[in-house]
């Protein structure tokens, strides 16, 4: 009977001495766990090829598989331009930006909002793992660059982020409210907290935080080119816009001095090549566009491939393109700018960039042809070209000079002769422009033709709003939604475009915040109106 | 010819003792306490000579001379044989039977007790009842049993369970279901693996007192199941043959014939010309006439008359001379009335030492929807072996493969058949018909040809054209292959005075093998010629506990004690992929197929649940019972600073009826007032790591992007159950019953805050935010209203 209570005794407390605490320690399987997710230097390659894809593609309407290319994949270019007058919205897709009828609620600029910030967030938890395996998993340089990378795209998309949902620094010198500047992790619960006390930031507070982003990206990026991921010169060419955005000209020719040789010959555009990462103008002006992938011209574009695209519903191709190439024809372009009487009717571009097409009322319209892959929808899209290097440059020159300044028109014409059926004759001179608000609205109107389809053209009605010598006036009036048919189209006649303006002060020039973000976070204040 | 002249003497003696009645004999039959005991049968022994009492317990009866035994029985009583002897009054207290509320025996986590010495509240269903239905499912017999639990039946496809809550839902985002707990291990395979027949009772415990051992994994309650063990005696067989039949309930809705069919649609195409196209009304009836049965309007035509000529223009009246040329009803085509089929057979037995039982059984159903079904297999071993005097062991095997066809789509695929049958015009027929004589159209072999809606049949139907359901189910695979198997082994000591020390052991093992297949002749697939998604998924969960308790009687005083470890794993995996392609009618294995449409997906989870447990009684002269448990349980789905939970359960007990002051209420046989509370947590909540970060990566090697915001900070949902109850019987037990009151409220309840949009996350992230509030009164009413010997009529009333 001893026998058997020993062996009990042992039996019980053998069994309660088994269950020791590490069993509970299962880790998952199907996925990785932040702990392991810098674990290599390989992962941590990962990481930042995930901040990429953020700035290509979030949620849409809570949907990963939903790509629509926002914030950056696609979604910053449709609704850059269909801010703007020099597309036509064709059926109701981009019926809400066009036309200015959003609401907190709306699809475009919620998911604008959500995926910016989402980006933003991607970048912080990524500077956060590669500081911490700097010097350990990875070298220090590289880490550095990584992080580069990431405070790169922090800064872009905080800058997006201001010219929808702020009014621009140009107006009060940037003590407008702005937006959040989150430039902490946000990967656990407590964290979250921390973004519920973070506000809106002024206006001039968030691009002192964004310069201070660019320099740093400056400083560690490598000098040499790759169209998809950032470098040395994007930075520089990034804060060349931001700086023009702040109306900062003496700041943009500084940086544009890294980025330009100090002389240029205009009559051969492609001759003039940046001293950082060897950037040159393509030849044609459908270079950048013929090959998206890998041309001279292209700094840096969002990746798009086979797999991963913003879709039917989003892609670039499939929007601007015509349904006779396959594509939907909801983008069209306006007879607001093909009519200008600025645009050269014998343009290279209008033959090489345009054609017409049945657009998706089933009409016809001009559509672009700077995105090509119908068939994959695999276009990069495009956010720094070497032309918007010297473009601003020229406008910095113009805006900056007493007078009318000799190097903005030449850098005008670098990109403006390369499109020109004969640059010899037609070229801009000193005797083109009686003032220097002459050659500065020449640059902006240049603005407007080398960029169209490529969503710049709300920054620039953003950021010259409050300007009262090269001010759109608001929101500017546009064609009416849908109109069609070629008969609009006709070079150096003009149009007059039946949607009314919708002047600066008015509440719809700056997008709400959305709802989601109020009700969840409501440090966050509404723009005024909503 | 023995058997016949013995018949004849009997015959003869009966007719002899009739004559021979000259004794009266009367009496009063009460109960213990000398309450009369009413419709008591009093029999003379070995014949059908008898009375029953009446409402005071008195009776009067008339005996042969040569009686001797009277045989007295009740229900709820011991049955008494008595000798006559010479008396002619016959007095007579009847004992209460087993079946009596102190001796019944409740199925507790890791013990029994008596019922009347349990301070928990629940609630029993045993083999006689399940024995009486034609269900598959445990859960659904359990419909309308016991109050405080309510069943929801979901599809009611063949082979599928009910949705059991007990006393309400406790939690939001985790689990609401109890836990299920067989042979005294907690299950996690197919409850409608179980055989009934194979069920001895069914324990539902419904408050903490009766739960809490179970911890945090008994929150919404605790459905114990004890299967059927061998008795002593001789070896039984029991062999049993249940065949039945199933119906549509509810009637189908009434549906539209073919004449006004054509008269409403006619009526819908004039009101389009008339306000949408703006001809005028005359013209538009002519036009709705004209486009009747043309390509724009229903395309089909039934009768035997011109389509243009089918409805007149004016009237809107259909022509009278026209005649039906087929009249096909979808539902008749596509639904049955389903059998069923449930042969089982046990063998069981039991000497001093062992005992045994070993069944097995088959079922085949219908299901009401033609193509659909279950049939099952199943097989259970029990052995329990007493080894020495100190140590007993005992396994339990069971097993059972499973088939679940028919696994349609729901809503308003078009692959529903219920969608599908009450969608479909009345004109449209199943088979294709000679659009001028009206006969079925055969083919090569002289069968008929099933009508597709296909412009070179009869033509493009407007609704589910290239469809014919009939023609598609028998040809599409839609089912699941499980498997299903238990195993149960236990090792019981007795050591020095009143210890016992036993150790479990459960495995369970459950696979599922599925198939969907459509075909690649007809249907939405036959563009892609075939799709078939093959799917496979496993589960295991082993269990393992050891238990060391304790008990000792001190005169009047009863103590128990009980102390354990257990430790759970669950894991679980599974793959699946599709493929387009198929060339081969009937082959739905991938390889047969000719493109990948999505790639081979796999997932796999673990868990674990570590516990530690304690629980004691006490009870004075059984009128007053003490119980506390407590139990500490660690889950991996929190972090470690979370994840320990310690609930614990309070219960007392009064039996009133066993106090002095109470003897003399004569009517009342049983009355205990009991109460308990305890708290139990929860972290069923699907997932599995919500405390980690994750990444998600991209599959195709590309990049790798956080996808999840966890929360470190989560901890168990917290659930407080109060309950005050009282059990009674009354008036010689011929009306017994509970009334329980209780106050369930659960917090720290899991949600999914939804984040603020701007984090790159999707969704929310889980918190313990949520509260909840469950109140309720359950009364349980039984009445016997007739019990005699071979009939017994009990009125249950259940309120929950």
């Amino acid at each position: 009977m001893k026998l058997i209570k020993i062996f009990f005794s042992i039996a019980v407390v053998a069994s309660i001495a088994t269950g020791c605490k590490q069993v509970l320690d299962t880790s998952p399987n199907n996925s990785i766990s932040d702990a392991s997710a810098f674990a290599t230097a390989d992962r941590c390659l990962l990481v930042l090829n995930g901040v990429y894809d953020a700035a290509q593609s979030g949620f849409y309407n809570g949907s990963y598989s939903a790509n629509r290319g926002y914030p950056f994949g696609a979604a910053n270019i449709e609704q850059g331009d269909n801010r703007g007058e020099d597309v036509v919205n064709i059926a109701a897709f981009y019926q809400i930006t066009y036309q200015g009828t959003y609401n907190p609620t709306t699809a475009n600029n919620v998911n604008m909002w959500a995926n910016l910030y989402g980006l933003i967030n991607r970048c912080n938890i990524a500077i956060d793992g590669f500081a911490k395996a700097s010097g350990g998993v990875l070298t220090a340089p590289v880490a550095s660059q990584y992080i580069a990378e990431c405070r790169f795209l922090r800064a872009m998309a905080h800058h997006e982020a201001l010219i929808h949902f702020a009014r621009p620094y140009t107006d009060n010198a940037g003590k407008n409210v702005g937006v959040p500047y989150r430039d902490f992790p946000v990967n656990s619960g407590t964290a979250v907290d921390q973004i519920t006390t973070t506000p809106r930031m002024r206006v001039d507070s968030v691009y002192i935080k964004i310069l201070a982003d660019l320099d740093f990206a400056e400083a560690n990026l490598p000098a040499a080119a790759n169209v998809a991921r950032v470098s040395k010169a994007v930075a520089i060419a990034m804060k060349m816009r931001v700086k023009l955005h702040q109306a900062d000209f003496a700041g943009v020719i500084t940086e544009g001095a890294k980025l330009v040789p100090a002389t240029v010959n205009p009559l051969t555009p492609a001759s003039v090549v940046s001293p950082i990462g060897g950037y040159a103008l393509t030849a044609n002006p459908d270079g950048p566009f013929a090959n998206n992938v890998s041309n001279t011209e292209s700094m840096f574009s969002i990746r798009n491939d086979a797999l991963d695209n913003a879709g039917v519903n989003a892609a670039l191709s499939t929007m601007y393109g015509s349904v006779t190439l396959t594509g939907r024809g909801l983008v069209a372009v306006s007879p607001v700018i093909w009519n200008n009487a600025g645009w050269q009717c014998d343009d290279k571009r209008r033959t090489l960039l345009y054609v017409t097409g049945t657009n998706g009322n089933g009409s016809q319209s001009y559509f672009t042809t700077k995105y090509r892959d119908y068939a994959n929808r695999a276009d990069y899209a495009p956010q720094f070209r070497y032309a918007e290097v010297l473009l601003t440059l020229a406008e910095a020159e113009a805006r900056n000079a007493v007078g009318v300044s000799q190097r903005a028109i030449d850098l005008l014409n670098v990109v403006r002769n390369r499109s020109l059926a004969s640059p010899l004759t037609s070229q801009y001179t000193l005797a083109s422009f009686a003032t220097k608000v002459d050659l500065t609205k020449a640059i902006l109107l240049e603005r407007r033709i080398e960029f169209l389809c490529e969503g710049k053209r709300w920054a620039d009605i953003h950021r010259n709003a409050p300007d009262a010598t090269y001010t759109t006036g608001g929101i500017p009036a546009k064609a009416v939604n849908g109109a069609a048919g070629l008969s609009i189209y006709n070079c150096g006649a003009g149009y007059t475009p039946g949607q009314a303006l919708i002047p600066y002060n008015d509440y719809r020039f700056i997008w709400p915040i959305p709802t989601d973000e109020i009700s969840a976070n409501p440090i966050i204040s509404q723009n005024p109106g909503y | 010819m023995r058997k016949i002249s013995a018949f004849l003497m009997c015959f003869l003696l009966a007719a002899s003792q009739l004559l021979a009645q000259n004794r009266t004999i009367s009496g009063k039959i009460t109960d213990e306490k000398g309450g009369a005991i009413a419709n008591a049968s009093i029999l003379v022994k070995g014949t059908t000579i008898g009375t029953t009492s009446g409402s005071d317990g008195s009776f009067t009866l008339k005996v042969p001379a040569t009686s001797k035994t009277l045989v007295i029985s009740s229900l709820n009583f011991t049955t008494k044989e008595i000798a006559i002897g010479i008396k002619s009054i016959i007095n007579l207290s009847l004992q209460p039977s087993t079946a009596d509320l102190t001796e019944v025996i409740v199925q507790v986590p890791y013990a029994t007790v008596k019922k009347g010495s349990f301070t928990g509240s629940e609630g029993t269903v045993t083999a006689a009842t399940l024995e009486k239905q034609q269900v598959t499912s445990v859960t659904r017999a359990l419909d309308g049993q016991i109050a405080g639990v309510s069943s929801t039946n979901g599809g009611g496809a063949p082979g599928t369970g009910a949705d059991i809550r007990i006393r309400g839902f406790g939690s939001v985002n985790a689990s609401s279901s109890p836990l299920y707990v067989l042979n005294g291990v907690p299950y996690d395979g197919s409850i409608s693996a179980i055989s009934n027949d194979d069920i001895e009772s069914l324990t539902v415990l419904k408050d903490a007192a009766a739960t809490n051992l179970f911890g945090s994994r008994a929150a919404n309650g605790v459905i114990m199941i004890t299967t059927k063990k061998g008795k002593k005696g001789r070896a039984s067989v029991n062999a049993s043959m249940r065949q039945g039949y199933s119906a549509r309930a509810i009637p189908e809705y009434e549906r539209l014939g073919a004449k006004d069919y054509y008269e409403v649609f006619w009526e819908a195409f004039r009101n389009q010309y008339y306000y949408g196209n703006g001809q005028t009304f005359t013209a538009s009836g002519v036009s709705a006439s004209n486009v009747l049965t043309t390509a724009s309007g229903l395309v089909y035509n039934a009768y035997n008359v011109p389509g243009a000529s089918l409805v007149d223009p004016t009237t809107g009246k259909l022509n009278p001379s026209a005649q039906l040329l087929w009249n096909e009803p979808w539902s008749d085509a596509l639904f049955q009335n389903a059998q069923r089929t449930n042969p089982t057979i046990s063998i069981s037995g039991a000497d001093d030492k062992s005992d045994y039982y070993i069944s097995g059984g088959y079922l085949n159903e219908d299901g009401i929807a033609k193509f659909s079904g279950y049939k099952r297999y199943n097989f259970r071993a029990t052995v329990n072996t007493k080894a020495t005097d100190w140590l007993k062991v005992g396994i339990n095997f069971d097993g059972s493969s499973d088939l679940r066809y028919g696994l349609f789509a729901g809503g308003t695929a078009t692959s529903n058949p219920f969608y599908y049958s009450r969608y479909m015009g009345p004109i449209y027929p199943v088979y294709q018909h000679d659009l001028t004589t009206g006969a079925i159209v055969k083919d090569a072999n002289g069968n008929p040809v099933y009508d597709f809606g296909t412009p070179t049949q009869m033509g493009s139907r407007p609704y589910a054209a290239n469809s014919n359901l009939l023609g598609t189910l028998s040809l599409d695979v839609r089912q699941q292959k499980r498997l299903n198997g238990n195993l149960n082994a236990y090792a019981e000591a007795k050591f020095l005075k009143n210890f016992t020390f036993k150790t479990s052991l459960a495995l369970n093992y459950f696979q599922v093998n599925g198939i969907t297949y459509q075909n690649n002749q007809y249907g939405d697939a036959a563009s892609v010629k075939g799709r078939a998604t093959v799917s496979s998924s496993y589960q295991t969960s082993l269990t393992g506990n050891q238990v060391l308790s304790w008990a000792q009687n001190f005169g009047k005083h009863s103590l128990t004690a009980l102390a354990g470890h257990e430790n759970y794993k669950f894991y679980t995996t599974q793959l699946s992929a599709t493929k387009t392609g198929f060339n081969y009618p009937g082959q739905t294995a991938l390889d047969n197929g000719a493109v990948v449409e999505s790639p081979p997906s796999s997932s796999e989870d673990s868990q674990t649940i570590e516990s530690y447990f304690g629980n004691a009684t006490y009870s004075f002269d059984n009128k007053y019972f003490l119980s506390g448990s407590v139990r500490t349980d660690g889950s991996s789905r929190f972090a470690p600073a979370t994840r320990w939970g310690t609930f614990y359960s309070v219960g007392l007990g009064w039996v009133l009826t066993n106090e002095k002051f109470f003897q003399n209420i004569k009517w009342l046989n049983n009355l205990k007032v009991r109460g308990s509370y305890g708290q139990s947590g929860n972290d069923n909540i699907g997932l599995f790591y919500q405390y980690i970060n994750y990444y998600y990566a991209d599959g195709f090697g590309n990049f790798q992007t956080p996808s999840r915001l966890a929360n470190p900070n989560l901890k168990w949902e917290s659930n407080g159950n109060l309950t005050v109850g009282l059990e009674f019987s009354a008036f010689q037990r011929r009306l017994s019953g509970s009334v329980d009151f209780y106050d369930r409220r659960s917090k720290d309840l899991l949600f999914l805050v939804p984040l603020p949009p701007g984090l790159g996350f999707n969704g929310g992230s889980y918190q313990n935010i949520g509260q909840s509030k469950n109140t309720g009164v359950e009364i349980q009413l039984s009445y016997s209203a007739i019990r005699s010997k071979n009939f017994d009529w009990k009125i249950d009333f259940i309120l929950i």
